[in-house]
């Protein structure tokens, strides 16, 4: 590993494209051997452009490592699902309130347990999003415009504070399983589990108060709701479905890769064509998907305080990916970026990033100059520093919530054994890899939240 | 649990699962076992019922893959739990099963949610008359 810059490291190895890490000293020790092993794979593939580059919540996953971003050119480069991952669009919200912690206090319990009820988490529950597949293709290729405009659903302003305005161009619901529709009618609007939650949060320090103040984040104890979540079965069973379509055509395009998961095709293929038509598809649902549960935030929020959403000031700040593959123009280059674990952060928009339930999260913005470090983009979250299994055996879920509530957050989830997966020392220090990241020029901070209720599944 | 290993150490992506057995029908039993194991903290209070179901694949390697992809589906659309998977009938590129199901209810905990069986590290072989089966779930 070589030092070229603050809290930026080169990989040194003989073949392949260059691998950049953004991480500072402390972060680098903690990083698993894998994670450069899989990077090391990700940059033997065919079609790159420029560095791959890691982000300092990196760690190791399917393939390639969570933290991932590389390019590929437009016309000669390739698509690699394994890349973009699993839950497509898996992403990020923040909603802001005129509300402050101590008026949400004496409300706290109540209303934690009514968005639970709420809202679908974990298995079993079908959201209130009742669509046929006629519908489903309207919502997927269309996006959130669909279902502001045409299913009455979600706020008209959200749509400019939402990446591409809640719709991937090219989606094609025909280039989509009918397994992943199915799994994908029967989800629409849930939240999921596993790491996946919904978040009531107090603004616990603010470091750039213009920018706070130009996105409706002005003050200390200011109350936020945040939403991580993604595609759900859909896009899980899209990437499963190509992954299979990719790995059967590999040899008739020639392509060798190290790891079955990093299959790719060029993207002028045809199966390559059609990866990029359903996570697109796949990309849309989960936009529709946070803005339909944000509408039902917004109405838990009415009931208990018995005023309207709009008189609670519930604006989004921004809706952001950190699983896609999309088309930017880098360096006068049109590329298909892959960002598996990675946010983009172009000038003045937001980035949101989750830290765990115990540590809180970021509000961070793009800047100008730093677009160049990393094909404009920035990590994601925390990152994971063990198994859940090996979390389950440290924690016990119960422990956690009481530990918790101690500690003033309420958290209702599906699962003890889910809730201790999720504990805080499963994952890094948020405030170290913000510091990275600051460090590194990726983003910089506006605002640290810290949770005070969370439901997850 | 009897040929079945969580690799808890080796692998913070998810879950890590080793499963063995000396028969087809074991290897199948443990696959769903370890599928339910990963799963369920508490089982349903429905009615069990029975359905057979065909599996398609062009050798065993994408059976046990199609395998698992039905038991996903079927949890994530119908909200069915698997309870048994018995062979009932061995086709040319399928596996025809009896299974036993339990509709999941508000009874029903949930451990960890399995989105989807990866392609990463998995494998099937057979070694003389051992089966090994090594896979990641996404949860």
């Amino acid at each position: 590993m070589k030092k070229i810059a603050d809290a930026c490291w080169l990989l040194e190895k003989d073949k392949g494209a260059p691998v950049k890490i953004f991480a500072t000293e402390k972060i680098l020790k903690t990083v698993e051997k894998e994670v450069f092993l899989q990077a090391e794979n990700v940059s033997l593939l065919p079609g790159l452009v420029g560095d791959v580059c890691l982000m300092p919540d990196t760690h190791s996953g399917y393939g390639a490592p969570i933290g991932t971003v590389f390019a590929m050119d437009k016309e000669n480069g390739y698509v690699c699902p394994g890349a973009v991952g699993y839950d497509i669009n898996c992403g990020m919200r923040l909603i802001t309130t005129n509300l402050t912690s101590r008026e949400i206090m004496p409300y706290l319990e109540r209303l934690v347990n009514l968005l639970y009820q709420t809202i679908p988490v974990g298995v079993g529950r079908g959201g209130f999003l009742k669509v046929n597949q006629t519908e489903l293709k309207k919502l997927v290729e269309e996006g959130v415009f669909y279902l502001v405009r045409k299913k009455g659903i979600g706020w008209e302003k959200d749509l400019e504070k939402i990446e591409e305005k809640g719709r991937i161009g090219g989606a094609d619901l025909s280039a989509v399983s009918s397994l992943a529709i199915e799994r994908g009618i029967s989800q629409l609007a849930t939240l999921g589990s596993g790491n996946h939650y919904l978040e009531i949060q107090r603004v616990d320090k603010i470091f750039d108060e213009e920018k706070g103040r130009q996105w409706g984040v002005n003050q200390i104890d200011q109350i936020t709701i945040m939403i991580h979540c993604g595609s759900r079965g859909f896009g899980h069973q899209i990437c499963s479905d190509y992954l299979k379509i990719f790995e059967k055509k590999i040899n008739e395009y020639s392509v060798a890769v190290r790891d079955r998961q990093l299959v790719c095709l060029p993207i002028s293929s045809l199966p390559g064509k059609n990866y990029l038509k359903a996570m697109a598809a796949a990309a849309n649902f989960a936009f529709v998907n946070r803005e339909a549960i944000t509408h039902q935030v917004r109405q838990v929020f009415e009931k208990i305080f018995n005023r309207s959403a709009e008189n609670l000031a519930m604006n989004l700040v921004y809706d952001v990916c950190h699983n896609i593959a999309k088309f930017e123009e880098h360096q006068n280059r049109t590329v298909l970026i892959h960002r598996k674990g990675a946010t983009r952060s172009y000038p003045d928009q937001p980035v949101i990033i989750g830290g765990s339930m115990e540590t809180g999260s970021y509000l961070l913005v793009g800047q100008e100059e730093f677009l160049g470090r990393a094909f404009g983009s920035t990590a994601h979250g925390s990152g994971r520093t063990m198994s859940r299994a090996k979390a389950k055996k440290i924690v016990l879920g119960k422990d956690l919530w009481q530990s918790l509530k101690k500690k003033g957050i309420y958290v209702k989830s599906a699962s003890w054994s889910g809730l201790a997966e999720e504990a805080g020392l499963a994952y890094k220090d948020i405030a170290d890899v913000v510091e990275a990241i600051s460090l590194a020029k990726l983003s910089k901070p506006v605002a640290s939240l810290k949770p005070l209720g969370n439901i997850k599944g | 649990m009897n040929g079945i290993t969580i690799i808890d150490d080796k692998n913070i992506a998810d879950v890590k699962i080793e499963i063995v057995s000396n028969s087809l029908e074991k290897l199948f039993d443990r696959c769903l076992a370890a599928f339910n194991l990963i799963l369920i903290d508490k089982e349903p209070k429905t009615r069990p019922k029975k359905i057979n179901l065909k599996i398609n694949g062009k050798n065993l390697d994408q059976i046990v893959f199609n395998f698992f992809e039905q038991l996903i589906f079927l949890k994530d659309v119908n909200h069915w739990l698997i309870k048994k998977a018995k062979i009932k009938e061995r086709l040319k590129n399928q596996i025809v099963f009896e299974m036993e199901y339990q509709k999941i209810d508000r009874q029903t905990v949930i451990k960890g949610d399995i989105k989807a069986l990866t392609h990463h590290q998995f494998q099937v072989k057979k070694i003389g008359k051992r089966y090994l089966v090594i896979l990641v779930f996404d949860l």
